[in-house]
């Protein structure tokens, strides 16, 4: 009964226009995101400086380009989100981006964020989503291309998709530390306390508590607020205020406006159409008769495409429970924390020492960190287990360069997690080179105790 | 919409707001209720009051010792090269120790005027390039702008004009190019360092002052991302950790010893890390440690102080010059420079995390 209810709506007819305003919004940010990108000369610093790149498990083959390769890239990148914003050329358009930018983040998981994430699946919803069918340039090139109307399910998608990240979120932000000692939020907010107005409030605790769980319950229950019509304008406020804050208190980039422009998905045909016809208005473009006609699918099509849906969302919404494969406290070992939409969760530290050990001499020296890697390399590496790892590796294929037949390389590793005191991170009596990444538990992370002060 | 899920979802919804409100205020009465129990802890930390005592007290005062030493050092070397007279050379030796200790005092604020002159690297990059300073000397070329140039100058460039030989030979081969050279050197180091005084002496000290937050670029995100570097790459290494050979496969390298020649670098970093105390206690005024001490974080606050005192009492038991310590005492070396890294990980980790501090040196989005 329920089932056909559910069916019955996902299939229902509903005019194209929220889907059209998604891939304008969309693609429009992240053409800006691009350019602010490369003009804030992140590309160099990002993917031509550094000599070492920490890559994916199983992405090993994915290579920066070079500086003119990277330019080049990030450059057509901007032009297929412009083209996909003005739906031009589409398809090639949104599957350029796609692999593009999943390509650029693949490169290297230093510069992992969960919004690059959210936006590569986005891209990827998009290829296949029939968002230049309405309002495009490809439809004022060939008009038979036009529809207005399409079955529920693909707008839903995207609604389910944005839901799934806040409620997943949500749910992270579900446990001891962030509810009830409103970490990280108590040792961030009280930095930001030369803020004008709202500065002197950010000192009190109090403050910190209400940030954490109003935070939590933003995201558990924002995509409810925003799916029921009778509650979307306040849900969009809500959404508006807490991305604005969120842009206002931490540097979070382009983030809150990818957001707060993806959530007007939510919103009905109405609003989208009238959205729709005042950028008619306002540059001047005639809107043509239409008439109205639906989307269609051959039936084996709708096959595979729902086939490929349930797959993608059983994927989506199993993720982010992997990390209950491993045992210990996954923000100390992160195994399984990426790619779950933990969304600044914890304050997290490091310092890595390695120690290399020459059998042969009996010499043991330190490896110079700063001479291999960036800053910022530095320190995601030493928090990450699986990046020290990658490290160690690099290091003792380094001196087996030099000569030394066959280094031993261990680390003596610090962390700190929400303020804690520093602790050590990583068995540091353990020859690394001994040891093979995989999926499997790392034993070599030493386990964490809380200290009670 | 008409639809029966929606109307479902309808229903429960009021109740589901009414459920947020309702935990909305009790996790608020609940939070302010804790709060009342912590009540003597919360000292408010005044940021400006830290960032004015810190510039007026301890970055300001230790630019124009800098300043005033370097200047004397300027003035004695004209008079040398003019008389070449053994009690000028020994002044000059003299002047060049004092304005290498007071930089000791401020090679820790490489950031603001000192990032934009690049004084660091114009003034203390060493081991010095002998040869090709020499080779300098003899072609009389004596233009100090060029990058290629800042291991042919600064501090490492005098200590090796003044000091690698014995005063009588010194004397002697002050001939009219070396003369010129040995000007041009002291010359580019007074511009440098006058330059960075005068910005800071100027308009960068408000600017430094009113620069709130721990943001990449606030005044509080640079000292702290200036002092761990410097502490990490010039102190550890440049002055323990490269000539005792921890970077170098443990082979020990003696030549790469800061003053080399002049044969004081343990002097110097005595004197560094001296400073650098200074600096995190905001000498008489409020400091890193009070920084701490406000954020609820008096144990490391103490921890570090502890850990002070035993680079102290290491760093304390060596003795100059390095190269004959390297050669006599490493193992003591080594336990210093242990004792040196430890102290890395408390202010790099520790209390940045404490603080809310963005440790990196470069700009980036996170989430």
């Amino acid at each position: 009964m329920m089932l056909a209810t559910i069916k019955s709506r996902l299939t229902q007819e509903t005019s194209i226009a929220p889907l059209a305003v998604f891939r304008m919004v969309f693609g429009a940010i992240l053409f800006v995101s691009i350019i602010r990108f490369m003009l804030n000369g992140w590309v160099d610093d990002l993917y031509v400086s550094p000599q070492y790149y920490f890559t994916y498990y199983g992405f090993e083959w994915v290579k920066p380009l070079g500086q003119t390769g990277m330019y080049l890239l990030f450059s057509t990148l901007a032009l297929a989100f412009l083209f996909q914003a003005i739906g031009f050329m589409y398809r090639w358009a949104s599957t350029y981006a796609f692999l593009a930018f999943t390509y650029v983040e693949l490169i290297d998981k230093t510069n992992y964020l969960n919004h690059y994430y959210f936006v590569s699946i986005i891209c990827l919803l998009l290829v296949f989503a029939p968002a230049h069918r309405y309002f495009s340039v490809d439809t004022w090139r060939k008009p038979t291309l036009k529809r207005t109307h399409l079955p529920y399910w693909v707008i839903f998608i995207f609604q389910l998709q944005l839901g799934l990240v806040y409620f997943f979120a949500g749910l992270a932000k579900l446990n001891y530390e962030w509810l009830f000692e409103a970490l990280p939020l108590k040792i961030w907010l009280p930095a930001k306390s030369h803020l004008p107005l709202i500065g002197s409030f950010l000192k009190e605790e109090w403050v910190a508590y209400l940030f954490s769980w109003f935070g939590a319950l933003y995201d558990l229950s924002i995509p409810f607020l925003l799916i029921f019509s009778r509650t979307r304008w306040f849900a969009y406020f809500l959404v508006i205020v807490f991305h604005l804050a969120t842009y206002l208190l931490f540097q979070i980039g382009m983030f809150p406006f990818i957001m707060i422009g993806a959530t007007l998905i939510f919103f009905s045909p109405q609003f989208h159409q009238s959205l729709i016809d005042r950028i008619r208005k306002l540059f001047h473009l005639k809107g043509a008769k239409t008439d109205r006609k639906t989307l269609t699918f051959y039936p084996k099509t709708k096959n595979f495409i729902a086939f490929g849906l349930i797959i993608y969302f059983f994927v989506q919404l199993i993720f982010p429970f992997r990390y209950l494969a491993y045992p210990g406290k996954l923000f100390w070992t992160e195994e399984g924390y990426r790619f779950s939409w933990r969304v600044m969760l914890m304050e997290k530290a490091g310092y890595a020492i390695f120690h290399i050990t020459d059998p042969e001499s009996g010499r043991s020296w330190e490896a110079n960190n700063y001479d291999f890697l960036t800053p910022n390399q530095e320190k995601m590496m030493a928090t990450q287990p699986d990046m020290i790892l990658q490290f160690a590796h690099f290091l003792a294929e380094h001196y087996q360069n030099e000569g030394i037949k066959n280094p031993e390389v261990r680390v003596e590793s610090y962390v700190s997690l929400n303020g804690e005191t520093s602790r050590l991170f990583i068995d540091s009596t353990l020859d690394l080179t001994t040891i093979d990444d995989s999926f499997a538990h790392k034993k070599w992370i030493l386990p964490f105790e809380k200290t009670e002060n | 919409m008409g639809w029966s899920f929606h109307q479902f979802l309808a229903m429960r919804h009021r109740k589901y707001i009414k459920l947020l409100l309702t935990l909305l205020l009790i996790s608020t009465l609940w939070a302010c209720k804790k709060d009342d129990k912590k009540d003597d802890q919360d000292i408010q930390f005044d940021q400006a009051a830290f960032l004015s005592n810190l510039s007026a007290e301890v970055i300001l005062p230790n630019y124009l010792e800098l300043d005033n030493a370097v200047n004397d050092l300027s003035e004695s070397i004209d008079t040398l090269v003019f008389r070449k007279s053994k009690s000028d050379l020994d002044k000059v030796q003299a002047n060049l120790k004092t304005a290498y200790l007071a930089w000791q005092k401020v090679s820790f604020l490489e950031f603001g005027p000192a990032m934009t002159v690049g004084l660091r690297t114009n003034v203390n990059t060493y081991p010095t390039d002998t040869a090709s300073i020499e080779s300098k000397i003899v072609q009389n070329e004596t233009q100090m702008d060029q990058l290629s140039m800042s291991d042919k100058k600064g501090f490492p460039a005098l200590d090796y004009l003044l000091n690698h030989s014995s005063d009588s030979l010194l004397l002697a081969e002050f001939n009219n190019n070396r003369s010129n050279y040995l000007s041009a050197v002291v010359q580019d180091l007074k511009t440098k360092v006058n330059t960075v005084y005068g910005e800071w002496s100027g308009n960068y000290q408000s600017s430094f002052n009113s620069s709130l937050g721990t943001d990449v670029g606030s005044s509080t995100g640079q000292l702290i991302n200036a002092l761990n570097q410097h502490y990490e790459r010039n102190f550890r290494d440049g002055k323990i950790g490269i000539p005792i050979g921890v970077r170098s496969s443990g082979i020990p390298r003696p030549e790469d010893s800061e003053a080399l020649y002049g044969g004081y670098s343990i002097e110097l970093a005595v004197a560094n890390f001296e400073a650098m105390k200074t600096f995190y206690k905001g000498k008489d005024g409020l400091g890193l440690d009070d920084y701490l001490k406000s954020a609820d974080a008096a144990d490391l606050d103490q921890t570090i102080q502890n850990q002070m005192v035993s680079i102290d009492s290491e760093l304390n038991a060596l003795n100059d010059p390095l190269p004959a310590e390297i050669q006599n005492n490493y193992q003591a070396l080594r336990d210093c420079y242990q004792e040196i890294q430890k102290l890395i990980v408390y202010w790099k980790v520790d209390m940045p995390s404490r603080l809310g501090v963005l440790i990196t040196y470069q700009d980036n989005d996170g989430d």
